[in-house]
C-alpha cells in the first residue's frame, strides 16, 4: 500500500530531516512511526501527502508514484487519504461541524448527508455539544479531536496521523486508539507517528523507528 | 445538473460566510473599490452632460436664408426646393416675417416696447436650413450658402461659423477629456486593487493551504473567492453609482444660485445608461480579476 525506496528530504540551511528511507506498508496494516523529536516522523508523513517532494527516491501510494504523480491529479491521492496534522489544521473561521464536513463537501456529497455523518464523527470523538464551535474556542485537546473526526469521516483508504493523542488525557488516549484500531478493522491502513512508547507496547503493532532521519529498525513487515 | 447547483449553493453560502468573518478585509476592498468607481462616476457624469448638452447645440446649427419681400411664391418654392436636396441638411424651415417678429419680442423681452413705434414690420421672411450634426456640418453650411448667394429671391444668407468651429472643436476635447480621464481611473484602480489583493492573500493563505491539504482541487477552492469577487465588484459599482447621482442632486440643490448655464452644463442630467453599465462592467470585471489573482497564486499545488 505504501512503500518508499532511498527516499532523501533535505530543508533549506542545510538540515537533512531523512535520508535513505526505505520502508514499506501493506494494505490493512496498522504501524507506528516513532523516534526522539526531530527523527523525521512529520516529514515522512508530508512527503506521503506529496506537501512536498522528495529530493531522492520514489514514494508509492496504491498503485501511484507520488512524486511523479501530476499537479491535476494530487487532490486525487489527498482523498484517499484521512490526515490528523500535528498543529490540526482546522479552518479557523469554520465550525467543527463545517470542518469535518469540508472533506466530504470535497467529495461531492449532498450537504445534508455531510452533516449527518460529520455529526456522527463528532459524536465518535465526544464533541456532539460542540458542533457550532469555532476552532479558537475549543481547548487543544478537542481541537485535536475535530481533527480526528475530520480524517475518519471519509472512512479513508490510508489513516496518517500525527502525535494524534499528544494533547489528550490518558482515557481519551485510549478511546482514539479504539477508534483508529475499528477503522482499520474495517479496511483502513493506519500510519500513526508518536513518540508514545507505552501506546506503542499496548497496541502490540509493528514500529518504525527513525533516527536523524534515518530507518533503524522497522522498515518492512516481518 | 443538481451536484453543479449545489456546487453553486456552496459557493454562495461559503463566500458569505467568509465576508462574515473576514468582515474587515472586504469592506476595505469593496470601499476601494467603490470609492474608485464614484470618481469615475463623477468624470463620466460631467462628460455625458458636456456631451448631451454640446450636442443639443449641434442640432440647433442652421443657415438661414432671408428673403426679399418681393420674393415671388415660385422663386421661394425653387428656394426650398434647393435646399431640401443640399447634402448635409437634414430639416428645412419656413419663417414668415409674423413669426419672426414674434420671436425678436421674445427673445429682447425689454427692447419688445420699441416695437410698436416702427410701424411696419421690419424683419424679413426665411428659410432655416438645419443641418445633420457632426463634423460635416461647417463644410456643408458653407457650400450650402455659397450655392444660394445671388439666386432670385434671396436677400441674404448667414450662418456663424465661428461658433459651428468651436462646436466641432469643444466635441473633440470633450471626448478627447473623458478618453484621457478613464485612462487614468484605470491606472489608479489597477494600482489600488493590486495592494488591496495582497492582503486579502494574506487573510486567505492558511485556509487555502488547509482546504487544498484535505484534498480539494484548486477549482473548489476558488469558486468562493470568484463569487465573492463578483460580489464586491456589484455592490462596489451600487454604491459608486448611487454616490454619483446623490452628488450630483446636493450639487444641483446647493447651486441654485450659480448661473443657470455653468449648472446645466456638468448636471443637469444623470449618468447616461451606457457609462452605468460601464461602471459595473469594470467592477465586476476588477473584482473578479483581483479576486483571480489572489487566489489562483495561493491555490496552486507543488
Ligand atoms: N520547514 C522546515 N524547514 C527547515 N527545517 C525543517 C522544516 N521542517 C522540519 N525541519 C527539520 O527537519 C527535521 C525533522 O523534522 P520533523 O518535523 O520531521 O521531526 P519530527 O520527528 O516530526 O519531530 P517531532 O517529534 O518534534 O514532531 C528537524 O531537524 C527539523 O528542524
Ligand atoms: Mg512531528
Amino acid at each position: 500500500m505504501i512503500e518508499t525506496q532511498g527516499v532523501a528530504k533535505r530543508y533549506p540551511h542545510g538540515v537533512t530531516a531523512l535520508r535513505g528511507v526505505d520502508i514499506e506498508v501493506s494494505k490493512g496494516e496498522f504501524v507506528f512511526v516513532t523516534g526522539p523529536s526531530g527523527a523525521g516522523k512529520t516529514t515522512l508523513l508530508r512527503l506521503l501527502l506529496r506537501q512536498e517532494l522528495p529530493d531522492e527516491g520514489h514514494i508509492r501510494i496504491g498503485g501511484w508514484d507520488v512524486g511523479a504523480l501530476p499537479r491535476s491529479r494530487v487532490p486525487e491521492l489527498r482523498r484517499i487519504l484521512g490526515v490528523v496534522f500535528q498543529d490540526f489544521k482546522l479552518i479557523r473561521r469554520k465550525s467543527a461541524l463545517e470542518n469535518v464536513a469540508y472533506v466530504l463537501n470535497v467529495a461531492g456529497l449532498p450537504p445534508a448527508e455531510q452533516r449527518r455523518r460529520a455529526y456522527e464523527a463528532l459524536r465518535g470523538v465526544g464533541l456532539q455539544h460542540r458542533l457550532s464551535t469555532l476552532p479558537d474556542a475549543l481547548s487543544g485537546g478537542e481541537q485535536q479531536r475535530v481533527a480526528i473526526a475530520r480524517a475518519l469521516v471519509s472512512e479513508p483508504e490510508i489513516l496518517l496521523a500525527d502525535e494524534p493523542t499528544g494533547n489528550l488525557d490518558p482515557d481519551l488516549s485510549v478511546e482514539i486508539m479504539r477508534l483508529f484500531r475499528e477503522i482499520n478493522a474495517r479496511g483502513t491502513t493506519v500510519v500513526v507517528a508518536t513518540h508514545d512508547r507505552d501506546m506503542i507496547r499496548r497496541m502490540q503493532r509493528r514500529a518504525i523507528v527513525l533516527e536523524r532521519g534515518r530507518v533503524v529498525t522497522g522498515g518492512r513487515p516481518s | 445538473m443538481s451536484a453543479l447547483l449545489s456546487r453553486l449553493r456552496y459557493f454562495v453560502a461559503d463566500a458569505a460566510d467568509e465576508w462574515r468573518s473576514n468582515p474587515g478585509v472586504n469592506a476595505l476592498a469593496t470601499a476601494t473599490l467603490a470609492s474608485v468607481l464614484f470618481a469615475a462616476g463623477l468624470v463620466l457624469l460631467v462628460v455625458d452632460n458636456v456631451r448631451v448638452r454640446l450636442e443639443t447645440w449641434q442640432r440647433d446649427v442652421r443657415v438661414e436664408v432671408y428673403l426679399e419681400d418681393s420674393a415671388t411664391d415660385e422663386a421661394r418654392d425653387g428656394i426650398r426646393r434647393r435646399l431640401s436636396a443640399s447634402p448635409g441638411v437634414s430639416r428645412v424651415a419656413f419663417v414668415t416675417k409674423e413669426e419672426a417678429l414674434d420671436r425678436f419680442r421674445r427673445s429682447f423681452g425689454s427692447l419688445a416696447d420699441l416695437v410698436p413705434e416702427l410701424g411696419e414690420n421690419p424683419l424679413p421672411q426665411s428659410f432655416e436650413a438645419f443641418l445633420v450634426p457632426g463634423a460635416g456640418a461647417a463644410a456643408a453650411a458653407r457650400s450650402v450658402a455659397s450655392s444660394l448667394r445671388g439666386v432670385p429671391g434671396v436677400e441674404d444668407v448667414r450662418f456663424d461659423l465661428e461658433w459651428l468651429d468651436r462646436l466641432d472643436a469643444s466635441l473633440r476635447l470633450a471626448r478627447a477629456g473623458g478618453a484621457a480621464a478613464a485612462l487614468a481611473v484605470l491606472s489608479v484602480v489597477v494600482l489600488v486593487i493590486a495592494g488591496v489583493v495582497r492582503l486579502a492573500v494574506h487573510a486567505r493563505r492558511e485556509e487555502i493551504d488547509v482546504m487544498l491539504l484535505v484534498g480539494a482541487s484548486p477549482a473548489l477552492v476558488r469558486g468562493p473567492f470568484l463569487v465573492s469577487g463578483v460580489a464586491q465588484g456589484l455592490a462596489a459599482a451600487t454604491i459608486g453609482i448611487v454616490l454619483s447621482e446623490a452628488s450630483r442632486r446636493l450639487f444641483l440643490s446647493w447651486a441654485k444660485a450659480a448661473p443657470r448655464a455653468v449648472v446645466d452644463l456638468v448636471a443637469s442630467q444623470p449618468l447616461s445608461l451606457r457609462h452605468g453599465l460601464l461602471l459595473a462592467a469594470v467592477g465586476v470585471s476588477v473584482g473578479t480579476a483581483a479576486a483571480w489573482v489572489a487566489v489562483r497564486r495561493a491555490s496552486r499545488l507543488p
